[in-house]
């Protein structure tokens, strides 16, 4: 049922993007792919496509690994693009062959669709494979300060997460411990019937539950005998923003820029 | 402290059962039933709503370190504005009142509501997201999206209420 679980996709390297601070690079992201979103005209899409192909090669990152990520989505991705190349009604008829129709409106939403689903998930590829995954962790640590004016407890949150991030090996293990004991009690976990394999779940679930409370409670006494207060934590590496990330903030808003004044 | 670091685990194990998908429909593989909500129930039920809220935070985050290029922060912010809501109201229903009644109340509501936001989020996700005009959208979302979160619901809602009375008595006894 499982394998063995490796956070993240991270490819060591000393590129530009490698560098840049985690912070960043998730805002430059998620702006990002909020502008592709809105974006109806496809010059302004092809402008934003070229940095986001410049960005690829600058990241010197195996081709290959950056369109893994589609390989998940591909299928609905070729069906919009069917449906939107042979469906389309409107705009001046291209190409005619009995029932075939390709009008010029259906090609540019499906070319418009693809890149822009496409840029999204390649933006996405880059952001994961340059960055460790501890990186992210913290900087959306970081991104959620300032919450901290909602009541928002970020101090808190901020150590769930942190030992979530350590727990993964060690809870892991516990689990394909307890699915092998059930196995050997003689569960099955493979039935083809849907409800049975949904009515396989408890039998796993109880035991891990009933663990994990009293593992829980034993490593929170720990931290309480050792006078964890969490209200001051501090960090082992620290990153700070640095000139590159200036340097590329400028470049992306100035692109940004361009994009929607030319056209 | 025992809370924040309960919820903390619950949320890897909730990241596991993400994990485990299950496709319901043969036609549409890409809607599949994961049981990543029951860990987040169980913990809403036990420590209250919002450590319910934060087990599907951290979960997404975790899932989002884990599988982040297909999954992307769209999926992302999606994924936590609808698990969160359902997840928030139903335990806040048994977690204001204990008893037996009230948490079949908080758990028929989970699946309504989740059944009920759904609908909407997928509608605007799909039309803004691959701008299919042809495709029949209100279709789809009624054979498809409706059921599929109802059966989700249901089954969840069943598996809660089996494992919360098990393990129950192991939980209720020390009170921190």
């Amino acid at each position: 049922m499982f394998d063995g679980i490796v956070l993240g996709q991270y490819i060591p390297g000393e590129s530009f993007l490698h560098r840049l601070n985690p912070i960043t690079k998730i805002v430059f992201c998620l702006f990002f792919m909020i502008v592709f979103l809105f974006i109806e005209d496809i010059f302004q899409l092809l402008t934003l496509f070229a940095f986001v192909i410049i960005c690829f090669f600058i990241s010197s990152l195996p081709l290959l690994h950056v369109l893994k990520g589609l390989k998940t989505i591909i299928f609905f991705l070729l069906i919009t693009f069917v449906m939107h190349l042979f469906f389309s009604k409107e705009g001046v008829v291209l190409f005619e062959y009995s029932f075939i129709v390709i009008t010029s409106k259906g090609l540019y939403n499906a070319i418009l669709i693809f890149l822009r689903i496409f840029s999204i998930i390649m933006l996405n590829s880059i952001l994961t494979l340059t960055t460790m995954p501890t990186d992210i962790a913290w900087a959306i640590e970081k991104l959620l300060y300032p919450l901290r004016l909602f009541r928002f407890p970020v101090e808190d949150f901020a150590l769930m997460l942190s030992l979530s991030l350590r727990f993964i090996p060690v809870l892991f293990e516990e689990l394909n411990k307890i699915i092998d004991s059930q196995r050997s009690r003689g569960a099955m976990f493979d039935s083809p019937s849907f409800v049975k394999k949904i009515m396989a779940f408890p039998p796993i679930l109880i035991p891990l539950f009933v663990n994990s409370f009293q593992r829980a409670e034993e490593i929170a006494i720990a931290m309480e005998t050792r006078c964890y207060s969490g209200s001051k934590r501090t960090h082992l590496n620290i990153i700070r923003p640095g000139l590159i990330d200036v340097l590329f903030f400028i470049t992306f808003v100035s692109v940004a820029l361009i994009s929607f004044y030319l056209f | 402290m025992k809370r924040k670091v309960s919820a903390a685990i619950f949320a890897v194990i909730s990241f596991f059962m993400m994990l485990i998908e299950i496709p319901i429909f043969q036609v549409y593989p890409w809607l599949k039933y994961d049981p990543s909500d029951i860990p987040a129930l169980i913990t809403g039920f036990k420590f209250g709503p919002m450590y319910g809220l934060a087990v599907i935070l951290i979960r997404n985050i975790l899932f989002y370190l884990y599988r982040g290029d297909s999954y992307g922060i769209l999926g992302f912010i999606a994924s936590l504005l609808a698990g969160g809501s359902f997840v928030f109201i139903s335990t806040y229903i048994y977690y204001r009142k204990k008893n037996r009644k009230s948490a079949i109340k908080g758990l028929i509501l989970y699946t309504l509501v989740m059944t009920v936001i759904m609908a909407p989020t997928n509608y605007i996700m799909v039309k803004y997201y691959f701008k299919l005009e042809n495709f029949n959208l209100f279709r789809y979302i009624l054979i498809a999206v409706t059921p599929f979160n109802i059966i989700k619901g249901l089954f969840n809602s069943f598996i809660v209420l089996f494992i919360y009375k098990k393990i129950g008595s192991f939980i209720e006894q020390d009170e921190g």
